[in-house]
């Protein structure tokens, strides 16, 4: 992983959610601001795919040079695009997960459909049993909806803390509570043998 | 020499009986192959499903059961065969041929009996464990006997571990795991695939190649909901387990009554014989018979 994945914080990291948003020609400008300077406070730092970035920069050059959506066009930083000596993953499988938790959904969300959400689309603990908490995490930033994701945990049974099971919630952390709840889940059984 | 196929879970209600039945019949049936069934529960479901109730009173008053033969204590190939029931079961195949199905059947003593042999082995002071190893292996000498009497030799243990399951689930090539999509199998399951294995834990199980352990896991009484799915996504991605998944189906729960009139394998299963037979395939292609 530390091969193809770079560490982005501060001002690069800033800058990334701008530009990966203002990539995305189903947001505005003023939505990509808004989303990103939210996503800039709550994230702290992310690891992101090389290629990713290095697809996310051609696509902004090939931009700034036709001239769409000049605000959202600003730059992809030098220092996401230059090579970073990334520290090795931390041995906690929920560090990376917090990073990737932040990364917006590259497929459509299942609330923009009509529809109804099926709790069942994947299973998190199979999914985090094969590939891991990242791999969970990416599954379920698929899932654009608080509703949906803890309709998702509540019928397979991953008990989140009673204070995330309503209201409004930040999707980050939630999807965040899903990923522990089910390392307890699965760690308890574990345990149990 | 035979093969030795057990059908095990230390849970309840998973359908050991049922699973062992249908794979008797279908191995017999489609496979062609000659097919002798241990009925190691002591509650003798397979015997019932296999003879109905009056021919298993039968047998137990005439002492033709695996009680009796483990009492017998002279364990070679001949007079198990004494012990056991030639061509057995309601079905019939194309121009009224029999299906070699032969049975050893059940006995509601097993569990005393066992209990008995525990309480010999543990005279003169020998530990409780050194008793229950000396008396599995008693169980496993009493059973290989009966390879050379059929081409696979279906052995239905009891839920739990006794130590007659035990000793089948060491003696058997393969073991066939039938579990509930329900959220305690995952429990049983491990612990089953550890004893199979014959590891403590279950990483050093995970440590195997799933291909290369000794054990298939099939999900029985599947009902079509997520619910369902999710948990056997769950135990698939830590145990081997057949693609084919047997569901709550009355056509399947039907064909365990026992009838006193010849069916054929289409009659008795109705719609679940297509099931079963994708069953049987890729099991037959599983194993190393």
């Amino acid at each position: 992983m530390t091969d193809t994945t770079k560490k982005l914080s501060g001002p690069a990291k800033d800058r990334f959610f701008k530009t990966l948003l203002a990539d995305d020609e189903g947001i505005d400008e003023a939505t990509a601001g808004r989303l990103s300077a939210r996503a800039a406070s709550i994230v702290t730092s992310l690891r992101a795919r090389q290629s990713g970035l290095a697809a996310l920069e051609r696509r902004s050059a090939r931009r700034r040079t036709a001239g769409p959506k000049p605000a959202a066009a600003e730059p992809v930083p030098e220092t996401v695009a230059a090579p970073m000596s990334a520290p090795t993953p931390p041995a906690s499988a929920v560090q990376p997960a917090i990073e990737a938790a932040a990364m917006p959904s590259s497929t459509p969300r299942p609330d923009d459909s009509e529809a109804p959400f099926d709790p069942f689309l994947f299973g998190l603990v199979p999914v985090y049993k094969r590939e891991g908490a990242d791999g969970l995490i990416v599954k379920l930033a698929e899932v654009g909806s608080a509703d949906h994701l803890r309709a998702m945990a509540k019928s397979q049974q991953i008990v989140l803390p009673r204070e995330l099971r309503t209201g409004p919630i930040d999707l980050v952390q939630l999807r965040l509570a899903i990923l522990e709840a089910v390392e307890k889940r699965v760690s308890d059984r574990s345990a149990s043998l | 020499m035979g093969y030795f196929l057990a059908v095990a879970n230390r849970k309840g209600g998973v359908g050991k009986s049922t699973v062992s039945v249908m794979l008797a019949h279908a191995f017999a049936v489609w496979g062609g192959k000659r097919v002798l069934l241990i009925d190691l529960d002591a509650q003798s479901n397979s015997s019932l499903i296999l003879i109905g109730n009056a021919n298993w009173i039968e047998a137990q008053k005439k002492s033709v059961n695996i009680a009796a033969y483990i009492e017998d204590k002279n364990y070679t190939a001949k007079p198990m065969r004494d012990y056991v029931l030639r061509n057995v079961s309601d079905l019939e195949m194309e121009g009224g041929k029999l299906p070699g199905i032969d049975l050893l059947p059940g006995s509601l003593r097993f569990e005393d009996m066992q209990d008995e042999l525990i309480s010999f082995y543990s005279r003169n002071n020998t530990p409780f464990r050194q008793a229950k190893s000396r008396c599995a292996g008693h169980f496993r000498q009493a059973l290989e006997v009966a390879s050379p009497l059929a081409e696979i030799i279906i052995l239905d243990c009891a839920p739990g571990i006794s130590t007659a399951t035990a000793a089948a689930l060491k003696l058997a090539d393969m073991v066939v795991v039938p579990f509930r999509p329900d959220s305690v199998s995952e429990f049983a399951v491990d612990k089953i695939a550890e004893i199979i294995e014959g590891k403590l834990r279950k990483d050093e199980v995970m440590e195997i190649e799933p291909a290369k352990r000794r054990y298939r896991c099939l999900a029985n009484y599947v009902r079509p909901v997520g619910a369902d799915r999710i948990m056997i996504e769950t135990i698939a991605a830590d145990h081997p387990t057949l693609a084919t998944q047997l569901p709550m189906q009355p056509e399947l729960a039907n064909a365990f009554f026992w009838s006193e009139e010849r069916q054929t394998l289409a009659e008795k299963y109705g719609v679940a014989a297509d099931t079963m037979g994708r069953l049987y395939t890729e099991l037959a292609q599983s194993l190393t018979l």
